[in-house]
């Protein structure tokens, strides 16, 4: 079962388009669908619809595609270039895709392959396959797939996807093989020399409709091409000839080829396809495979497989569209999820706040009786002791003023002079206050006096509580004589 | 003048497929300040309120703990308060009295230079004056205000005339300053009378 992403690779004829679906896998590689496609009146520019319900009819999985573009819409060069740094490489090729054009361009885009080694006069060579074409035409190209909803991974070149085929077979490394691939009105011969692609070519293929045409045109323009090989490399000489392509009488060719040319001729069978996954359409693939063959060679992906991709930008491109589209879905999702998640935080961390206030509402509740029967016996005491404050200030002190003015009077020794006496009233009793100096000849003097008139003030059995507010001792001068003086303040409380 | 015309032409593609991001901020920042920013604050609201209850009911509690019921001795002691101040209330004299009480007395105690100033009034409700309002006793209370100059004999003798269980007199203040020949003597007095 294929576990790994199905790649399509698709090719437009003029009449048709030819799409197969493979799947890489390290088992070995499995063809999991093929369909055709007849092109509509309007060309490929109106292909896209019918090919998007092609695909969806005869449930094709993959989306993404490696597609080939025809002459004249696109074309190639093979340049040997001396071993350089792969930036240098690039504006090499980037000035040879410029050189002899032949093909009508508005804006030119092109990429580059290195294919091979080779030595020319002695000097090491780097075999460079330069694939260009028009921008518009890729655009077109790239427009139709899309609006059958498929995926660019690459557009390229014949020789890349004979490359393709090569390295797919596991060619013998040591062999020089001359491939040739017959189409409608055209052939490509490709000679691969020590797994190097060495030499490309096109060649038209008109054929005039008499017998043994075919053979006659190939047998002419492999010996060309041989021979061309043969003055560019002295004794560079293909042992096998490999046929691939949709050819009538197969057999017939093989044996023209192989007399006339003297090389031993045979037709490409790809190595070890399975193609179970087709069920019953097997046997209708295997017979129709020659016709496949280009598709084949697109589709496959396996680790050796050129790189040659005109639409390598636009793939990064839409690589990162791909990625934005992703990131904006993440960016949703992420916030999404985080306000779920930090509204679900809050319903958590709130939940037992609110259960504890309706707990304790109810608790509160509970108590509010018995604070109100608290406040009220309080209230109730209050009362009463301004009630009984009252009434006792209404009556006087227990001992009555004119015992507490004689306690003063008789307390007061002759060095002491009182300069005020004021009562207050307060909420509950009097506070008298007492304002004097002590006079004497020596601070111990005014000390003693003071002290015997605030013990007699403390050990009253008249008055209450008795403090000094203020205390300060001096001298002062009387005449000439400098005496010693204690200001004082002492509050008495009368009850 | 034309209305200028913002093209999004030269933005990369994948920049374009960006851009949502910046408006599903905006609605997460939204949602995230006023939706969930009102249920945090309704959160934080709540855990002060608990902490209030708590507190208020920790609070309750200790002031129950203390509180005693009026026991039957207190409860009768209030009733007989009651009952004194009532009867407090019903046998109040009339201020005419008063003054010539405290005039007749002044004189019986020697005090010959007695002035009386019958409207005075305290600058300050002080806390007596507030308990006495509580009490209910504002519509009888009334001040007199005497200044006069004698020995602390007089004074004595002239004070323990005035206040009694039955005159309803306090005095409020009493100042003795000293002055020659006798100390002068400054003296509120607060009676409750009938109006």
């Amino acid at each position: 079962m294929a576990s790994a992403e199905p790649l399509i690779g698709l090719e437009v004829t003029s009449k048709k388009i030819r799409v197969v679906e493979l799947v890489t896998l390290p088992t070995g590689i499995e063809v999991t669908n093929f369909a055709v496609l007849e092109l509509p009146e309007g060309g490929l520019k109106d292909a896209g619809p019918k090919l998007q319900s092609l695909l969806q009819g005869e449930d094709f999985r993959g989306k993404k595609v490696n597609a080939l573009l025809n002459y004249p819409s696109i074309d190639y060069l093979q340049v040997p270039l001396p071993p350089m740094s792969k930036v240098n490489l690039s504006l090499a090729a980037a000035r040879e895709a410029k050189k002899d054009l032949t093909l009508p361009v508005g804006e030119l885009i092109h990429a580059h392959e290195l294919v091979g080694e080779s030595e020319e006069k002695g000097a090491q060579k780097k075999e460079v396959l330069i694939a260009r074409a028009n921008a518009k035409d890729v655009k077109e190209y790239f427009q139709v797939l899309k609006e059958a909803d498929l995926r660019f991974n690459s557009i390229t070149v014949i020789p890349s996807v004979l490359l393709n085929l090569f390295k797919m077979s596991g060619g013998l490394k040591e062999e020089t093989l001359a491939w040739i691939l017959v189409e409608e009105g055209k052939g490509t011969i490709v000679i691969f020399h020590q797994g190097n692609l060495r030499f490309p070519r096109d060649f038209p293929l008109k054929l005039t409709g008499e017998a043994g045409g075919l053979q006659v045109r190939l047998i002419a323009e492999l010996k060309r091409s041989l021979l061309y090989l043969k003055q560019r490399v002295r004794g560079l000489e293909p042992q096998r000839i490999i046929l691939l392509g949709d050819i009538d009488k197969p057999q017939e060719v093989i044996e023209a080829l192989t007399q006339e040319v003297g090389i031993k001729t045979e037709m490409y069978l790809p190595p070890g396809l399975d193609l179970s996954p087709l069920g019953e359409r097997m046997e209708e693939f295997r017979n129709s495979l020659q016709q496949f063959i280009l598709p084949l060679g697109l589709a496959w992906n396996g680790p050796e497989r050129s790189e040659l991709n005109l639409l390598a930008q636009e793939v990064q491109s839409q690589q990162r569209v791909h990625w934005a589209k992703i990131a904006v879905e993440a960016a949703a999702i992420l916030f999404v999820t985080l306000l779920i998640l930090r509204f679900t935080w809050l319903w958590i961390d709130g939940r037992p706040h609110w259960k504890n206030i309706t707990v304790l509402n109810a608790d509160l509740s509970e108590l509010q009786p018995k604070l109100q029967e608290m406040d009220r016996v309080n209230e109730d005491r209050r009362q009463q002791e301004l009630k009984l404050a009252l009434l006792g200030k209404i009556k006087g002190p227990k001992d009555g003023w004119a015992k507490i003015l004689r306690t003063i009077s008789l307390s007061i020794p002759p060095e002491m002079h009182l300069e005020l006496l004021e009562l207050r009233e307060t909420p509950t009793d009097w506070r008298l206050k007492l304002k004097g100096q002590v006079t004497g000849a020596n601070p111990s003097l005014t000390n003693k006096r003071f002290n015997e008139f605030f013990s007699l003030l403390l050990t009253s059995p008249d008055l209450g509580e008795v403090k000094i507010e203020s205390d300060k001792t001096g001298s002062v001068m009387r005449g000439s004589t400098s005496l010693s003086q204690r200001d004082f303040t002492v509050v008495i409380r009368i009850k | 003048m034309e209305t200028p015309k913002i093209s999004l032409g030269k933005i990369p593609p994948f920049v374009k497929i960006l851009l949502p991001i910046v408006p599903l901020l905006v609605v997460f920042l939204f949602v995230n300040s006023r939706v969930l920013g009102g249920k945090v604050r309704k959160l934080e609201a709540a855990k002060g309120e608990e902490n209030r209850l708590q507190l208020e009911i920790a609070k309750n509690k200790q002031r129950l703990t203390g509180f005693r019921p009026l026991s039957e001795l207190e409860d009768k002691e209030i009733v007989e308060t009651a009952g004194a101040f009532h009867r407090l209330t019903k046998s109040l004299r009339a201020k005419r009295e008063v003054y010539d009480k405290v005039t007749n007395r002044a004189v019986s105690c020697g005090i010959v230079d007695l002035s009386i100033d019958p409207s005075y009034r305290p600058d300050q409700a002080g806390d007596t004056i507030k308990a006495e309002t509580q009490l209910g006793l504002d519509q009888y209370r009334s001040y007199m205000k005497l200044n006069f100059h004698c020995e602390s004999k007089s004074l004595g003798c002239f004070l323990e005339g005035l206040t009694g269980a039955e005159d309803y007199i306090i005095i409020e203040s009493l100042i003795i300053k000293r002055e020659l020949p006798r100390p002068g003597v400054e003296l509120v007095l607060k009676l409750f009378t009938k109006s």
